[in-house]
C-alpha cells in the first residue's frame, strides 16, 4: 500500500521526542503569533 | 441601488440599525430568490421557510421595541449540512435524511443565532464531506453560478454557491483539505479556514477530528472578519478549542499594509498551474507591493511529505468515524466515497500514530522556517479555475481519487499544518469563471491574513461583480 510506504520512509526521520502532541505546542507557543495577536487585542 | 440579496453583511447591517430594511423584508427578499433560481443550482438541501420568517419577525420586534444584538441581528443566514442545527435534519449530504444526530447544537449556529442571525436552512455539500468538486448524487451536483455546468468546488458546494449567488448573505463551511476554500475559489467569493482550535467543531458532523476546521464563507472580507469574530474562542463542548482570546479582527482591517512582509511561495505552488491562474495571483501580489507591502519569493519546506501524512490520517480518522455506515450500508454511498472511505480501514495504528508524529513535526519546522523572513504567505487555491462537472465525475472511482488529490493539493497543506487561509477572488479566467488566491498566516493571526486580503479586495475590485443568473 502506498500510503504505508510513505509512512515507513518517512518516519526515519522522527526522534523519539517526536510526539503527536507536538502539533498544538508548534500552534499555541509561536512567539510571532503571540506579539501579532497582543498588538490587535 | 442594488438588490437586497446583493449587499453584504456590514452594508445590511448598518441598513437594519437605522431602520432602511426590516429583517423580515430582507429574508424575504432572500427566500423568494432562492425559490426562483435554486431548483437549477442546487445549493440548498433544506430551505426552512417558515423557520426563517418566524426568526425574522421576532427580531424585528425586538428592534421595534429597542433592542439590538449588534452587528448579526436580522441578518440572513445559511450553514453546511453537516451543522447539527436544532429542529432541522442533517443529512451531511448522504441519502439518509437524518444521518448525524448531535446533542447540543452546533456551537457555532447557537452563538450566530444569539447574535440574531437568521437560520434560511441548510447547504448542499459533498457526501461526507469527502470530495473537492461539489458534485452529488443524492441531493444534486451543486452548479457554479458563474457558469453552469462548471464545479462548485467542495465539499462545502453549497455554501459557496449560494453565496455567490445571493441566497444567503453568509455560510458557513467546513475544511479537511480544503473544503472552505476550494468552492469559495471556484464560486469567486471568500472563505476562511481558521486556525486549527480557534472555531469549535461541537455538533458538527466530524470528517477527521485532527484536520477538521469550521469557518465562514461571504462575499467580503470584512465580512469573513465579523463573522470569525462571533464563532471564535473557547467552547467547553470542544476541547480542541482553544482559549486564546478573539480580536476584534474587523477593528484592523483598515490598518495599512506598509511594511507587512509577504512571501509568494514558488516551489511547489506553482507547478503544473493553469496560466492564467498562475498570472492572476502573481499580479495580486503586484497590487499589495503597490500598497506598501514588502513581497518577496520564498520557498517553504517541500508540503508533499505533508500531504502523505494527512491522506492517512484524514483516512483513518474517517473510516473510523463512518465504520457503522460504511460495514452496514455501503451500497447507499457513491462508489468513490466508499473507495476512500474504505482506504482507511486498512490503515495499521502503528502508521496512524507514526503520521500524527510527523504532523508535529512538519508543523514545527515550516512554521520556523516559512515566518522566519515574512509575515504571510500567498500562493494559488486551485490549480485550475472550476472544471466542467462531466469532466471531473468520468472515471473509474480510482481515477476520480486520483483527480480529486490534484485538485486539492494546494489547500491540503495548511490543515496538517493547521495555520489560518483565506481564499479570496483575484480575477477571472477568459470564460468568465473566478480566479483565487490564498493568504496564509501564522497562528492565530487571521487578523494580518484578513489585513492583507481586505487591502488586497479594495484595491483589486473584483468584489463588485456578481454572475448573471436568469
Amino acid at each position: 500500500m502506498d500510503l504505508a510506504a510513505a509512512i515507513a520512509r518517512l518516519a526515519a526521520e522522527l526522534a523519539l521526542a517526536d510526539e503527536p502532541s507536538g502539533f498544538v505546542v508548534a500552534l499555541e507557543h509561536d512567539p510571532d503569533a503571540r506579539d501579532a495577536r497582543e498588538h490587535v487585542d | 441601488m442594488s438588490t437586497l440579496t446583493d449587499w453584504t453583511i456590514a452594508k445590511l447591517s448598518r441598513a437594519i440599525a437605522a431602520r432602511e430594511v426590516s429583517p423580515v423584508e430582507v429574508t424575504r427578499a432572500c427566500l423568494a430568490r432562492i425559490e426562483r433560481l435554486d431548483p437549477a443550482l442546487r445549493s440548498f438541501i433544506t430551505v426552512d421557510t417558515e423557520g426563517a420568517l418566524a426568526a425574522a419577525r421576532e427580531l424585528e420586534a425586538e428592534l421595534a421595541a429597542g433592542l439590538s444584538r449588534g452587528p448579526f441581528h436580522g441578518i440572513p443566514l445559511a450553514y453546511k449540512d453537516l451543522c447539527h442545527v436544532r429542529g432541522l435534519p442533517t443529512s451531511c449530504g448522504t441519502k439518509t435524511r437524518e444521518y448525524f444526530a448531535s446533542d447540543p447544537e452546533c456551537t457555532a449556529v447557537s452563538r450566530l443565532r444569539e447574535a440574531g442571525a437568521v437560520t434560511l436552512g441548510k447547504l448542499n455539500m459533498t457526501e461526507l464531506a469527502l470530495g473537492p468538486f461539489g458534485d452529488n448524487a443524492h441531493h444534486g451536483d451543486a452548479q457554479n453560478p458563474w457558469k453552469r455546468g462548471h464545479a462548485a468546488g467542495g465539499s462545502s458546494s453549497g455554501s459557496a454557491a449560494a453565496v455567490a449567488a445571493g441566497f444567503a448573505v453568509g455560510a458557513l463551511g467546513s475544511d479537511t483539505g480544503g473544503s472552505i476554500r476550494l468552492p469559495a475559489a471556484c464560486c469567486g467569493v471568500v472563505g476562511l479556514k481558521p486556525t486549527y482550535g480557534r472555531v469549535s467543531r461541537a455538533g458538527v458532523m466530524p470528517l477527521s477530528w485532527s484536520l477538521d476546521h469550521l469557518g465562514p464563507i461571504t462575499r467580503t472580507v470584512t465580512d469573513a472578519a465579523l463573522l470569525l469574530g462571533v464563532i471564535a474562542g473557547h467552547d467547553p463542548l470542544d476541547a480542541t478549542s482553544s482559549w486564546r482570546g478573539v480580536p476584534y479582527y474587523e477593528r484592523v482591517l483598515e490598518t495599512p499594509i506598509d511594511g507587512l512582509r509577504v512571501g509568494l511561495v514558488e516551489n511547489y505552488y506553482f507547478d503544473g498551474l493553469d496560466a492564467e491562474m498562475a498570472a492572476a495571483v502573481r499580479a495580486a501580489t503586484s497590487v499589495v507591493a503597490g500598497l506598501g507591502a514588502d513581497v518577496s519569493p520564498v520557498k517553504v519546506p517541500d508540503p508533499q511529505p505533508l500531504v502523505d501524512v494527512c491522506n492517512v490520517i484524514a483516512r483513518s480518522e474517517a473510516a473510523a468515524i463512518h465504520a457503522r455506515l460504511l460495514r452496514e450500508r455501503p451500497h447507499e454511498l457513491q462508489p468513490v466515497v466508499r473507495a476512500r472511505l474504505e482506504v482507511g480501514l486498512h490503515i495499521s495504528a502503528h502508521d496512524y500514530l507514526q503520521a500524527l508524529r510527523l504532523r508535529a513535526r512538519y508543523a514545527r519546522e515550516f512554521i520556523a522556517r516559512a515566518f522566519a523572513v515574512v509575515d504571510v504567505l500567498v500562493a494559488p487555491v486551485i490549480p485550475e479555475p472550476a472544471p466542467a462537472l462531466a469532466v471531473v465525475k468520468a472515471g473509474t472511482p480510482d481515477e476520480v481519487v486520483q483527480r480529486m488529490g490534484r485538485f486539492s493539493r494546494l489547500t491540503r497543506p495548511f490543515n496538517g499544518l493547521g495555520l489560518p487561509a483565506l481564499a479570496l477572488p483575484c480575477g477571472f479566467s477568459g470564460d468568465g469563471r473566478p480566479l483565487a488566491l490564498q493568504i496564509v498566516g501564522r497562528p492565530f493571526d487571521e487578523a494580518t491574513t484578513l489585513r492583507l486580503g481586505h487591502a488586497y479586495e479594495q484595491a483589486a475590485g473584483w468584489v463588485s461583480r456578481r454572475p448573471a443568473l436568469a
